[in-house]
């Protein structure tokens, strides 16, 4: 009779059980359903605040239209250009145009001329020369400022030229910008000129949006064959602001596995931000800090050059050229390999990056000591130690 | 035969074993706890028949540490690796167990009298509270909905769980979706929805973004963020306050033909994530993250995404207003609430609701906490969403187990003085 009641109660269990089992197994399936559309992105409306960087916002785009010139090729417009144009030279030399607007001032006349003046391997200029450079156009019946400088490429050395205009109209600033091969470009001067003469604009329309925030000053196009222009920062420096560690949508963050390092005594391991390799605190005295980074990037990760400047303009010096970098730049050894030492003070004493670049088997491993001179000076032995020691 | 399974079963020295190897399972999956990480050690302890070999090892391993018995310790990635040896017996197996023991025990020893009321009470809410426990770790299911300021959702995300959604966005009103669990991903896969076949080049659990810089680093991926971006892998991670970034190298084809190649990744498509990598980007990685990756084939419009796993309602949140207070000149929360409107398009309903710390908002068979904030944007707020079919069991178990311990002892009581005022 128990065993007649206990086989019953049996039974309800396994079925209780499976029902369960079944219920569960859902979650690991494959599933197809329908939904209704993400609503958009939420535009941030605050007073001064930067938009939530790469968040397209609830802007409707203003439109232009144009009369092409002979020769120039249309390409598709994407999220930032609203145009853009090839131009190909009789000897195989390119060039390229776009047009971008951008909300408020676009980040800066100045800023962006530096910036731009920089991928053609010049130096910065001040608000007064750039007043003197500055040669006035006429864009669509309106005036604006046009900006022609030639250089190099950075990685090629080859020449090149970069013919900008920048147009500021109803709180919006527009960039019209031909950048290429030297003489390909200086030939299509006066089609260009043409062409921002040509323009009209147009009322907003929706379909394509603008990026307006002003941390992004410029979507500029990459300078053909310039992979620090193509792919963004070539080296992964400390992640901006305190906190760099994704706010939680989890109760997590990306951590990045422990690396192999052998560390001087008193550095500690700190997680590497997003392209670091590692991330060490070689010294802290009070709120100052010295900090060690390895970054490995693929080929050659960007330039010598453009990386020592980036590191320059950190620290407040002024660009410098191959030339100079080759004179100044020692020779030392990392992991068993020659590396080049560049040790850079800025002129107001606050900031200090010892930085060692070396390449191996088709990367470069890019470590750098950075913080305050004094606390940076302590540590600069046991930083060369380390670079040097295998492993 | 089976009389004697029923007294291997209901053996009173059999619950002694029982309760004994879940003391030590308990010990050890907590020891466990840090060189696996929580949700390692749930799984591989816990929600589990048998414990295997490797994870076995690795709370050894600490407990010889905590010794002072310096042995290398075993990792996470030790344990992903390794075959599947089951050596101990897991907290299935021993819930189970205990569950068939106190059910089969009561049937053998006791007798349904009107005095033994309180221990039947006590008996079947145990017996409650076992299943209960049992259901809950199957059914419930935790996830979360991330609300800009004037955002609308209709769904919660898992907090770690991702998958590779195919959206067909061709339709101008609703997207048709075919979701893959990132526990799927491998091999070739198809759908008879889908007008062309996915393969899985590769795929990671854990995996950090690297910037394609140079023309004699090919990128693994021709499309979408491909030429720009490429994922390396890491090491799953353990800690409790992290958790694993996964991407996946995907080719799509069509029979013969290849659609391209693209890489997908939770670093896409989440926000935060997305701003890490923008922070350090230059305009060409901005301007190929700033749309989904999405192409056009067989008149169709598809976008390709790893993002946390959706779980979709019927209804829609629109958060109105996130306050977050703070006690004044400090940075110590007061209060966070979050003003959402309950939209459900079917029935109609539309109401107002303010869900704050310790308020929150069960709609549905969810019920929505006021959980986080993003320290990078004021206007966001952060719900966790619980979904517990048993949520009420464990309450109706210990009721019960507690009227049936006042009954046995009241009884007990009565009993007693009843006897001393006869004596």
């Amino acid at each position: 009779m128990i065993l007649l009641r206990f086989q019953k109660r049996v039974t309800g269990a396994a079925t209780l059980a499976a029902l369960l089992v079944l219920v569960a197994c859902d979650r690991g399936q494959v599933r197809t359903y329908t939904a209704p559309k993400d609503s958009p992105p939420v535009a941030d409306r605050r007073p001064g605040a930067g938009r939530a960087i790469g968040q397209v916002p609830e802007v409707a785009t203003p439109s232009v239209s144009w009369k092409l010139p002979a020769g120039w090729q249309e390409l598709p417009a994407s999220q930032m250009r609203v145009g853009h144009f090839a131009i190909n030279g009789p000897e195989g030399q390119q060039a390229q145009l776009t047009i971008i607007p951008l909300g408020g001032m676009g980040g800066g006349d100045l800023e962006n001329v530096n910036r731009w003046r920089g991928q053609v391997s010049l130096g910065r200029i001040d608000e007064a020369e750039l007043n003197r450079i500055a040669e006035k156009v006429a864009i669509g019946g309106a005036e604006g400022r046009l900006f022609d400088f030639a250089g190099t490429t950075p990685d090629e050395d080859k020449p090149a030229r970069m013919i900008a205009a920048i147009l500021h109209r109803e709180g919006t600033a527009w960039f019209f910008k031909l950048l290429g091969d030297d003489k390909l470009v200086a030939e299509q001067k006066p089609a260009m000129i043409e062409f921002l003469k040509s323009i009209t604009f147009g009322a907003p329309s929706a379909g394509t949006a603008m990026l307006a925030d002003s941390s992004l000053p410029d979507g500029h196009p990459p300078v053909p064959g310039n992979p620090s222009a193509a792919a963004g920062l070539p080296e992964g420096h400390p992640p901006v602001g305190a906190s760099s560690t994704p706010a939680a949508p989890a109760p997590a963050t990306p951590a990045i596995g422990k690396s192999e390092w052998k560390l001087p005594a008193g550095w500690k391991e700190l997680t590497p931000g997003t392209f670091q390799r590692a991330r060490f605190l070689a010294a802290e005295s009070g709120n100052d800090k010295a900090e060690a980074t390895i970054s490995i990037l693929a080929g050659t990760g960007g330039g010598d050059l453009a990386n020592v400047n980036r590191w320059r303009g950190q620290v407040g010096l002024a660009p410098i050229t191959e030339a100079e970098l080759n004179a100044t730049a020692t020779a030392v050894e990392a992991d068993g390999r020659p590396a080049r030492l560049v040790d850079l003070t800025g002129p107001n004493g606050q900031q200090r990056i010892v930085a060692v670049i070396a390449a191996r088997d088709g990367e470069t491993v890019f470590y750098r000591l950075s913080g305050r001179p004094e606390l940076v000076a302590a540590q600069k032995d046991a930083f060369l130690a380390f670079v040097k020691s295998p492993r | 035969m089976l009389r004697k399974l029923f007294d291997i079963f209901s053996s009173l020295k059999l619950t002694v074993v029982l309760l004994s190897l879940s003391c030590v399972l308990v010990f050890l999956g907590t020891m466990a706890q840090d060189p696996l990480g929580l949700y390692l050690v749930q799984h591989r302890f816990f929600q589990s028949l048998f414990v295997d070999y490797v994870s076995m090892s690795a709370a050894v391993k600490k407990t010889l540490q905590m010794l002072h018995i310096y042995v290398t310790p075993t990792t996470a990635a030790d344990v992903m690796a390794a075959p599947y040896v089951p050596v101990f017996p897991g907290g299935y197996l021993l819930g189970w167990a205990l569950l068939v023991n106190l059910v089969t025990a009561h049937f053998r020893y006791f007798k349904a009298t009107k005095k033994k009321i309180g221990i039947a009470l006590i008996h079947s809410g145990v017996v409650l509270l076992l299943l209960g426990q049992f259901a809950t770790d199957l059914l419930q299911v935790e996830s979360h909905m991330r609300l800009t300021e004037g955002e609308t959702k209709f769904f919660s995300e898992s907090s770690r769980q991702s998958e590779l959604a195919i959206v067909d966005t061709t339709q101008p009103d609703r997207d048709q979706v075919v979701a893959i669990p990132v526990s799927r991903l491998s091999g070739t896969f198809q759908h008879e929805t889908l007008p062309f076949s996915v393969e899985v080049k590769a795929v990671f659990q854990n995996a950090t973004p690297e910037f394609v810089t140079t023309a004699n680093d090919p990128a693994a991926a021709s499309q979408g963020v491909g030429p720009r971006l490429k994922f390396r892998q890491e090491p799953p991670v353990t800690r409790l306050d992290s958790r694993d970034v996964p991407a996946a190298l995907v080719e799509l084809r069509d029979g013969e033909k290849s659609l391209g190649t693209w890489w997908v990744s939770n670093w896409l498509a989440e926000e935060p994530l997305r701003r890490l990598i923008l922070q350090q980007s230059g305009p060409a990685v901005r301007e190929a993250l700033a749309r989904p990756q999405s192409f056009t084939h067989a008149g169709r419009t598809f976008e390709l995404a790893m993002r946390p796993m959706r779980f979709y309602e019927p209804h829609s949140l629109t958060l109105l207003e996130f306050r977050h207070d703070k006690y004044k000149g400090t940075e110590i929360p007061k209060n966070f609430s979050s003003r959402v409107r309950v939209q459900r398009p079917d029935t109609g309903e539309d109401r107002e609701v303010l869900i704050y710390m310790n308020n929150p908002l069960r709609y549905a068979g969810k019920t929505y906490y006021q959980s986080g904030y993003d320290d990078k944007d004021p206007r966001v707020t952060i719900l966790q969403v619980v979904r517990n079919p048993g949520w009420l069991t464990p309450y109706l178990a210990c009721v019960i187990v507690s009227v049936g311990l006042c009954l046995q002892f009241g009884m007990h009581l009565l009993e007693f003085a009843r006897k001393r005022q006869t004596s």
